[in-house]
């Protein structure tokens, strides 16, 4: 129990003296209850219930993570943006072993393993590697595919997925500077096929952060804010279709499977406009508001830990390298658009958090680099477990759109009286200019009252009826006041661990 | 939500002000920009009031009209000063803008000093005073120091960028402007080079009024604009790009150098060739190379300097003599040359060929005195074509009349024009007219009487040639100056809007809602939503750094500028110009005359000012805090640096402002405030809250007080000599092979972005171009700097760390062909369907690299390693496989080197280019044999099949180097 959070209910009556004699009241039903926790008590923290645990790095290696892979029999590969992977033996054990694999590659990006080979996408392709003589490192790097162009421009980067369920990997190829596409394919997603082609699949890229899939096997990339891309997000790659950006758009010339150049989009419109006159348009998954939740939005990954990891099975974990954090998806699909919220989840991590991926202990794996764009971690690189400490936090599980409003899921039961209680929530709508400029400011701001606010039976669910729902719009929905009820470890009485999420309407629900 | 299509602006705009805002500014009237921008439109009294005393004070009327008790709100501009005008300005031109100011120079707001008079006398006058003023110096129309080093090309984008075209509009008259902005009129008419080079050196020293105020250029960048401005576009912009001044011959070979272009044959195509676009005349991108033939027309003897550019190699030739080599393998890279011709006609050529990747070639002439443009110009196909470019006329040359000038000197005084010029030995005259206040006073007000009428007044010394709606301002600002409101002075905020608008600080800056891109007069799209910024404007700003945003090219904000900024630093920002975005914007911030800047400081520093209470870090030493704040700059700590500047270092930066600049530049009690909270003062700025809400990341540091952090940087970037930060210094990260060679992939100089460096223990590396599939490149001694790639975002190509550097392979080393002697496959290795296959390492960790040419079955392996006899030394086994083997190994042939000289040496070597040597060794390896094939020497030797069976066929052989 929380003495901050008596006083905040007790603030309510007007009356000081009401206030202070309720207050005096309560700490006596306290003091006379017997006592839940020997503890102190304290506001629970982020750190309570997911810990960071940093992997000791050998001084040899300048490990600047850029992607992750986990191996049979326990092992982690750590690919660096210096061209080495790590093979790392035992990484949560107390004595992990620690063996460079490889070395002189590319800017590595992306790690996949398959029969035996480590598959690397490397900035000028992908490769295959193994260990022919089993001396540790390998002495087979084998092109896969690299049909792209490198002009040597440091921003033409290139991140590659893990294998989908066709045998098929997927690159996301950053456009020249992040701005123009100067040789084919920059500003693209292609597949390479289990027979060695490489299909340019998707155009409309930008800045790519990572790559990854849900749990049902959709194909998910975060883009950066920039020209055409109002602030970060998390988009759906779908073969045939466009995610945003026109610049790479003159290479449909060499893609004959993806049929005619689509639409230019208008500059200075909104997505939602640009969906309607441009078919093969599809908008972002989830926008992460600029600076209100993360600035550079990473690597990519889907929650099949079955609950290993917590109360979030099945949903998506984004990181973000300039706030060095991790952030939460709970995504849906509505009329064959997905969309969905996203909420902080962890703070704190050592480095710009690049890198991440699931080892089968259900723990995450983050690994971060900051060389040349600086984030709140300090260390130039970093390699961390985060680990869910086995205690439930009290956090919105989900937030599903319904026509008239959302539906809150909780991971532990509410306290009905506050979750009833429509002053315990505020929420408004915003958007982003879709633009050729750089960024964008919030436009298009206005509130929306919360009408009506309905808990289950069982408490777990909120159904929140609100004004002014728009699609195309990203409603940002605080719920400050909304308490817990009792439920197993977890006391009565507490605030949300993160209050906030950020849902991205592309469609409502009819 | 509605699409912001600003495709219409411009139509929003005339519609709007059809639908019944003011009328359009009469062609011949005055441009004032501020009136232009934000007093023609003025509904409120109060604004047609101030769009008034601007114009008053704009026009020079004070300087005739005292103003007395309306000087507080009029200002006093004066015209430029006259003293020894004559070097600077042609007196033929004077003569004709003084007969016309308007026609001469529209928009001008000198009035017609000679209105009054007859068509006859008016000429006459108008030549008198040009006399006068031309005896005050002699005029020359020679060149200006530097002219052969300044190029209007490079002019054009200075004018765009620094600031010039805000308040002028586009550089050439006939090209866009908006209202507001005041054309250049002919400068070249009116300036000579070196007299518009040293006026841009300091406009305030003759215009201390500051409406043209001086911008910090460089002298280089200065020269480049100056020649931008006075040469016509004709002579060396867009027209002449397309301009067919040679004959070309192309050949579809791909070289490592220039050939001999003698020796190549029938050339594939033959032509005419538009501008320098080779790549369209040879038809292709990589491989090829082309010869240009044509006449240079030199107007004049005398000694004539080029510039040749090109990517790749390229050689001009002029008269026969060679003026510029620059042949090789290179990025676009200028060389000069200059050469002594006589006036007249001379033959002139230019070699080129393109290996593969980029492609340019560019021409560049500065004749004798004169500035650098395109030689495109001078060059005719055929000796009897008529160039672009005719020769420059004959300095028009003035001679100063004693009698006419005595007479203009009495029509200067009488004109009145000294009230507004000054110019030594010519005194002000008193006219007897009313001052400002009187004339309010007046009955009926007439505005459009007198220098204020429609047409010359016998009355009036003057005319200005206002339109309506100017005449009607300057009657409500009269009016205004007789009533009482006049004796009130204005408040600080109007008196720093009448500056910034009259200095016209608007056009760049925004303040209180007004300036920089946002309309003056709403703007409404398509769907009659409001535009927020006027495309026209906000293009003018522009940065070098995209990722910047807004702030990489939007001049900053001047709401609150008096908070931000000490009152020293914006004494010094106005007097001396900015610098310290010079690195992220491309806009300049120029200086004014004290005279203006120091009142206009004076009013901004009083802005209110955030008050934040300084914290004293209690119970931590000095020593301490300074050091906790170097953590914090640096990489390990908050990464300051990954953006910002610091004590003139960009470091790992993108060179936003310097850090060491900050408490000479800022406030301290605004610098706490806004790094506490930049959105606060910035919404959309791109700087981080470091301490989100006071949030701390380093709670161990200073008692893990926000305050205390950000106080700690700031005292730290506060000493005389910070030690510098973690991560500013890029020290070199030098691969090393010890035990085994060293692999680094990356964009190498001379190997191109799919490089695969190798550095073996033997001291010898290497490196691997996968894109063409060749050994781009040897050398000795240290293998690589990884700095470059290795430290910040990692940009451009890095060369080797060693020496003796060569290139042993022009493109594959294997090839099937007709002949020993038949010239090399030119197409890029991965047109004709090349594939690269990656590597294996050996258990020395030595590279075998493999390629194939799936259409001619061809797979080949290259084993590449040092060795360590003596001199430096390197073996590359090479493998070639025929798979399935349908033709055996006929026609493969294997080239050790392309160079200018290859001589036999004892036991097979060949020496090579005269400093390394190659031998080549094995069962199925023929006679080595030189043939020469566009000039250049090539090594090759037939390849045998030891391996035959009808599965494959195979053949391995050793390929030695040393040097």
């Amino acid at each position: 129990m929380v003495i901050f959070d008596v006083r905040r209910v007790a603030m309510r009556f007007s009356g000081a003296f009401v206030a202070i004699a309720l207050l005096a009241l309560l700490q006596t039903i306290i003091v006379a209850a017997p006592a839940r926790s020997a503890e102190p008590l304290k506001k629970p923290t982020e750190a309570d219930f997911y810990a960071i645990e940093q992997l000791k790095i050998p001084p040899d290696a300048f490990l600047e993570v850029g992607a992750l892979e986990w191996l049979p029999d326990n092992k982690i590969a750590v690919a660096s943006r210096r061209g080495e992977i790590w093979i790392v033996s035992d990484p949560a054990g107390s004595e992990p072993t620690w063996t460079r694999f490889a070395h002189g590659l590319h800017e590595v990006l992306g790690l996949a393993w398959k029969d035996g080979w480590l598959y690397a996408t490397q900035r000028p392709e992908v490769s295959r590697l193994k260990d022919t003589d089993g001396d540790g490192e390998a002495d087979e790097i084998e092109t896969v595919a690299d049909g792209w162009g490198v002009s040597g421009d440091y921003h033409e980067y290139a991140f590659g997925s893990k294998f989908d369920a066709e045998g098929n990997l997927w690159i996301v190829l950053c456009l020249t500077g992040s701005f123009s596409s100067e040789v084919p394919f920059r500003g693209w997603a292609m597949r390479v096929t289990p027979d060695g082609r490489t299909i340019p699949t998707t155009s409309g890229v930008r800045s790519p952060g990572g790559i990854g899939f849900d749990c049902a096997g959709k194909v998910l990339y975060t883009d950066n804010q920039g020209p055409w891309n109002g602030s970060c997000a998390l988009k759906e790659l779908r073969p045939g279709e466009f995610v945003g950006h026109p610049g790479g758009f003159k290479w449909y010339d060499l893609a004959p499977e993806m049929g005619p150049k689509p639409t230019e989009p208008r500059s200075g419109s909104r997505w939602a406009e640009e969906m309607k006159r441009i078919p093969e348009y599809r908008p972002a998954v989830v926008v992460f508001p600029y600076d209100l939740v993360g600035k550079s939005a990473a690597g990519v990954v889907g929650d099949a830990t079955e609950g290993k990891f917590g109360p979030f099975a099945g949903q998506v974990f984004v990181t973000d390298q300039s706030h060095s954090i991790l952030m939460r998806c709970s995504l849906e699909t509505i009329d064959g658009i997905m969309q969905g919220a996203c909420f902080p989840f962890r703070e704190g991590f050592g480095s710009g958090s690049l890198a991440v991926q699931f080892a089968p202990d259900g723990s995450l794996y983050v690994g971060g680099t900051n060389r040349g764009w600086g984030s709140r971690g300090g260390g130039d690189y970093a390699l961390e477990r985060l680990v869910w400490t086995g205690k439930l936090p009290f956090e919105i599980r989900a937030m599903k759109a319904l026509t008239d409003g959302f539906e809150l899921e909780f991971t532990s039961p509410v306290d009905k009286a506050t979750a009833a209680d429509v002053k315990s929530y505020a929420a408004r709508g915003f958007t982003y200019i879709y633009q050729a400029d750089y960024g964008s400011p919030i436009v298009d701001e206005a509130p929306c009252e919360i009408v009506k606010a309905t808990p289950s039976a069982d408490g777990l669910k909120v159904r929140l009826e609100m004004t002014n729902l728009r699609e195309g719009v990203i409603h940002e929905l605080k719920c400050p006041g909304v308490r817990s009820a009792s439920s197993g470890d977890l006391p009565a009485g507490l605030a949300l661990l993160h209050d906030t999420g950020w849902y991205t309407l592309n469609r409502r629900p009819k | 939500m509605c699409p912001r299509s600003c495709r219409s602006w411009l139509a929003a705009v005339i519609v709007g002000m059809a639908a019944g805002l003011a009328g359009v500014r009469a062609t011949a009237a005055p441009i004032v920009s501020g009136f232009e921008r934000f007093g023609r439109h003025a509904g409120e009294t109060i604004d047609r009031i101030e769009a008034g005393l601007l114009l008053l004070g704009e026009l020079g009327c004070v300087n005739c009209h005292r103003a007395d008790a309306a000087a507080a709100h009029v200002s006093g501009k004066t015209g430029p000063i006259l003293d020894r005008v004559g070097e600077r300005i042609d007196p033929a031109w004077i003569a004709t803008y003084l007969r016309d100011p308007a026609t001469a120079h529209p928009g001008t707001t000198m009035p017609h000093a000679l209105a009054s008079l007859d068509e006859g006398t008016r000429a006459q006058a108008a030549e008198a005073i040009a006399h006068y003023l031309a005896s005050t110096g002699e005029f020359s129309r020679g060149p200006f120091p530097g002219a052969q080093d300044s190029r209007p090309r490079d002019g054009v984008p200075i004018y765009d960028r620094v600031g010039c075209r805000a308040c002028h509009g586009d550089r050439l008259s006939s090209g866009p402007h908006l209202p507001d902005q005041r054309p250049l009129g002919d400068l070249s008419a009116k300036w000579s080079p070196a007299a518009l080079d040293a006026f841009l050196q300091n406009p305030l020293h003759t215009r201390p009024s500051s409406r043209m105020p001086a911008f910090p250029l460089d002298d280089g960048d200065r020269r480049h604009l100056v020649a931008a401005l006075l040469l016509p576009e004709s002579r060396w912009g867009g027209v002449a790009e397309q301009t067919v001044a040679f004959e070309a011959k192309s050949w579809n070979q791909t070289f490592g150098s220039l050939p001999d272009f003698a020796a190549l044959g029938k050339p594939d195509r033959t032509g005419p060739l538009q501008g320098f676009d080779v790549e369209g005349f040879a038809g292709r991108t990589d491989g090829f190379c082309v010869q240009l033939s044509g006449f240079f027309h030199a107007p004049a003897k005398g000694r004539y300097r080029f510039d040749l550019a090109s990517d790749d190699g390229s050689r001009l030739l002029v008269g026969g003599a060679i003026v510029i080599d620059n042949d090789g393998v290179h990025p676009h890279s200028w060389r000069s040359g200059d050469i002594e011709i006589e006036a007249g006609i001379h033959r002139i050529g230019i070699e080129f060929f393109e290996a593969s990747g980029q492609c340019t070639l560019e021409l560049d002439v500065a004749p004798p005195g004169d500035s650098r443009e395109s030689a495109l110009a001078f060059i005719t196909p055929s000796r009897d074509g008529k160039p672009a470019r005719t020769s420059r006329p004959a300095p028009p040359t003035f001679a100063v009349d004693a009698r006419l000038a005595a007479e203009g000197k009495k029509a200067f005084a009488t004109h009145g024009c000294a009230n507004c010029h000054r110019l030594d030995g010519a005194e002000p005259v008193a006219f007897k007219v009313p001052d400002l206040k009187t004339l309010g006073a007046r009955a009926g007000n007439a505005t459009d009487a007198g220098c204020l009428g429609q047409k010359p007044a016998a009355n009036a010394a003057l005319l200005y040639g206002l339109d309506d709606t100017q005449r009607e301002a300057i009657g409500a600002a009269l009016a205004f100056l007789a009533s009482p409101a006049a004796s009130e002075a204005p408040t600080r905020e109007r008196e720093i809007s009448r500056s910034l608008t009259s200095l016209n600080c608007l056009a760049c800056h925004v303040r209180d809602g007004k300036g920089g891109a946002i309309p003056a007069v709403a703007i409404l799209d398509d769907d009659g939503e409001p535009i927020l910024k006027e495309p026209a404007r906000d293009a003018l700003f522009t940065g070098p750094i995209p990722e910047m945003g807004e702030e990489g090219r939007l001049p900053p904000t001047l709401d609150g500028v008096g908070d931000k900024l000490r009152r020293e630093f914006l004494d010094e920002v106005l007097e001396k110009g900015g610098i310290d975005r010079r690195a992220t914007m491309y806009t300049l911030m120029p200086k004014w005359h004290g005279d203006v800047a120091k009142p206009l400081a004076a009013r901004l520093a009083d802005d209110p000012k955030t008050a934040v209470d300084i914290p004293a870090i209690a119970g931590h030493a000095e020593a301490e805090i300074v050091d906790k704040g170097r953590d914090l700059v640096g990489s390990k700590g908050l990464g300051c640096i990954k953006c910002h500047a610091f004590a003139g270092d960009r470091g790992q930066g993108l060179g936003a402002i310097d850090m060491t600049r900050f408490p000479k530049r800022l406030n301290h009690e605004w610098y706490l405030a806004y790094v506490e909270n930049p959105q606060r003062f910035r919404p959309g700025t791109r700087m981080p809250a470091a301490w989100p809400e006071g949030k701390v990341f380093y709670p161990d540091v200073l008692s893990g007080d926000a305050g205390n952090q950000i106080e700690s940087v700031w005292r730290y970037v506060s000493l005389a000599k910070p030690r510098p930060p973690v991560g500013l210094g890029n020290d070199p990260i030098e691969l090393v092979a010890t035990d085994k060679p060293v692999i680094y992939r990356n964009f190498i100089e001379g190997a191109g972005p799919r490089a695969i460096g190798i550095g073996f223990p033997e001291r010898v590396n290497i490196a691997w171009d996968a894109e063409a599939f060749r050994l781009a490149l040897v050398w000795k001694g240290s293998f690589i700097d990884a700095r470059r790639h290795w430290s910040g975002r990692g940009e451009g190509f890095q060369p080797p760390m060693g020496d003796a550097v060569f290139s042993p392979d022009a493109g594959p080393c294997v090839a099937i062909l007709p002949s020993l002697d038949a010239p090399w496959p030119t197409e890029p290795v991965r047109k004709r369907g090349g594939r690269f296959g990656g590597y294996a390492l050996d258990k020395e960790g030595r590279p075998t690299f493999r390629w194939s040419l799936p259409a001619e079955k061809i797979a080949v392996r290259e084993s590449i390693g040092g060795d360590s006899v003596g001199n430096p030394f390197l073996k590359r086994a090479v493998t070639v496989e025929r798979q399935p083997n349908d033709a055996g190994l006929e026609g493969l042939v294997f080239r050790a080197a392309v160079a200018d000289s290859i001589e036999a040496e004892a036991d097979g070597w060949w020496r090579v280019a005269g400093f390394w040597r190659v031998r080549v060794l094995g069962a199925g390896v023929g006679p080595a044999t030189v043939v020469t094939i566009d000039g250049k020497k090539e090594l090759r030797y037939c390849l045998k099949t030891p391996v035959e069976t009808a599965a494959e066929a195979r053949v391995t052989f050793q390929e030695e180097l040393s040097w």
